[in-house]
């Protein structure tokens, strides 16, 4: 498939900020560490899973509708196709007709024109 | 850019050999300006020519309907006989039709020659008779003029002429030009119908082109949904590395490692119980061990 008809990448959130955030938190209180402040850091780190986790939600229903839409563009294509088809083949038919009736003229026997002379 | 066959289809000639109807109505548009032309300069000639007698308001129709035929016959028969040559010429009509297309051109000519002659006439008549005969007790000037090149209703009647013969030759060439030679006609028509068999083709390309896009677009969905998953992957695990990383520093910092572990043994059970179906499959092993390789502490390897 080339390039330009893949629909576009996912872009992961990056986790560089988040864990520069709480190593310099847990930087300054390095002596005050216990089990209430790993509550909070367990809290963030979930807050942060779970909007990374619906950024990418986002992403995948952004995706499947921009799909859909191709899908059904291609199909639209489809079926104007399959009409300018039918198309060409009636004005084949004709042309066939008026080649026929040309060559008939040619020929001398032509069927709208009675020669009086 | 190739130009889009199916949205923008080429433009093709519906019929051959016929001439396209709205070329057939200006055709017909122009001999009829033609003829009007024709008519009021002829209305005004013959008003000059027959004036002794139409002062007397007597042959009012009369002359209304010969202007009109005239006009008429001046503009239609160089296009019949442009219409007939073509005929000749295509082997629809026979030879012996040139003998009648001559015919009509002398024709043309004759009335041509007669109304420039009585035109000529008129003006010297009038000239001799020095204003309107119904008028009595005029001055007569006595020296009848005879013919002169330079007189003022020669000249007008030689510009007439050529108004005449210019609408004639118009009529003429326009028939010619819009009736095509069979030939010509029937070649143009196996070109359109080989024209459109291409068209055909290429559509029939473009029908396979289109359904490969639309099966593509039909796997669209399923690609995406594997790259959702691995993108999902890859967030779990930047986030495992967070809470390693989070994890290898508390016990770098906590010199107990009682409590180290009881602190890595407690985050890691709070993350089990709060996600247990966001866990990417991964090795357990790597998610297990808070040791990231940049700094192993050896408290951490036995209770993880």
């Amino acid at each position: 498939m080339p390039r330009r008809d893949r629909l576009t990448d996912y872009r992961v959130p990056a986790t560089g900020g988040l864990r520069r955030r709480l190593l310099r938190r847990l930087r300054r209180m390095r002596h005050a560490v216990d089990v209430e402040t790993l509550e909070v850091f367990e809290h963030e780190l979930a807050a942060f899973e779970r909007a990374g986790v619906a950024e990418l939600e986002r992403q995948r229903t952004r995706n499947v509708a921009a799909a859909s839409a191709r899908v059904a563009e291609a199909q639209a294509r489809q079926e104007l196709i399959r009409r300018a088809l039918q198309r060409a083949e009636d004005d084949i038919r004709r042309a066939d007709q008026d080649v026929e009736r040309l060559d008939a003229k040619l020929a001398g026997h032509d069927p709208d024109f009675h020669s009086y002379a | 850019m190739a130009r889009d066959i199916v949205t923008r289809p080429p433009r093709l000639r519906p019929h051959v050999g016929h001439v396209s109807p709205f070329a057939h109505v200006m055709v017909y548009v122009l001999l009829v300006a033609m003829i009007a032309v024709d008519y009021i300069l002829l209305a005004q000639a013959l008003t000059l020519l027959l004036r002794n007698d139409s002062q007397y308001g007597s042959i009012g129709l009369q002359m209304y309907v010969i202007t009109l035929g005239i006009s008429l016959a001046v503009v239609t028969l160089p296009h019949v006989v442009a219409i007939l040559l073509r005929r000749v010429q295509a082997g629809v009509m026979s030879r012996r039709w040139i003998i009648t297309s001559v015919v009509l051109g002398l024709v043309w000519a004759a009335i041509l020659a007669a109304i420039t002659i009585a035109r000529i006439k008129a003006g010297i008549d009038a000239q001799n008779a020095g204003g309107l005969t119904g008028l009595v007790g005029g001055a007569q000037t006595a020296a009848p003029a005879g013919f002169s090149w330079t007189a003022p209703d020669t000249i007008m009647a030689f510009l007439m002429l050529g108004v005449l013969a210019t609408s004639g030759a118009l009529s003429f060439v326009v028939a010619w030009l819009t009736t095509k030679p069979l030939l010509t006609a029937a070649e143009k028509a196996h070109a359109q119908a080989a024209r459109l068999r291409l068209l055909r083709d290429r559509l029939h390309g473009e029908a396979v082109a289109a359904e490969e896009r639309t099966r593509l677009a039909l796997q669209l969905d399923a690609h995406d949904a594997v790259r959702y998953t691995g993108a999902r992957v890859t967030f779990h695990s930047r986030m495992d590395v967070v809470r390693a990383q989070l994890a290898t520093r508390l016990a770098q910092r906590e010199r107990d490692p009682e409590s180290t572990s009881q602190i890595i043994r407690e985050l890691r059970a709070r993350r089990s119980v709060e996600s247990p179906d966001l866990a990417p499959p991964l090795p357990p092993g790597a998610s297990a061990s808070p040791t990231s390789p940049s700094a192993p502490t050896s408290p951490t390897s036995p209770t993880a």
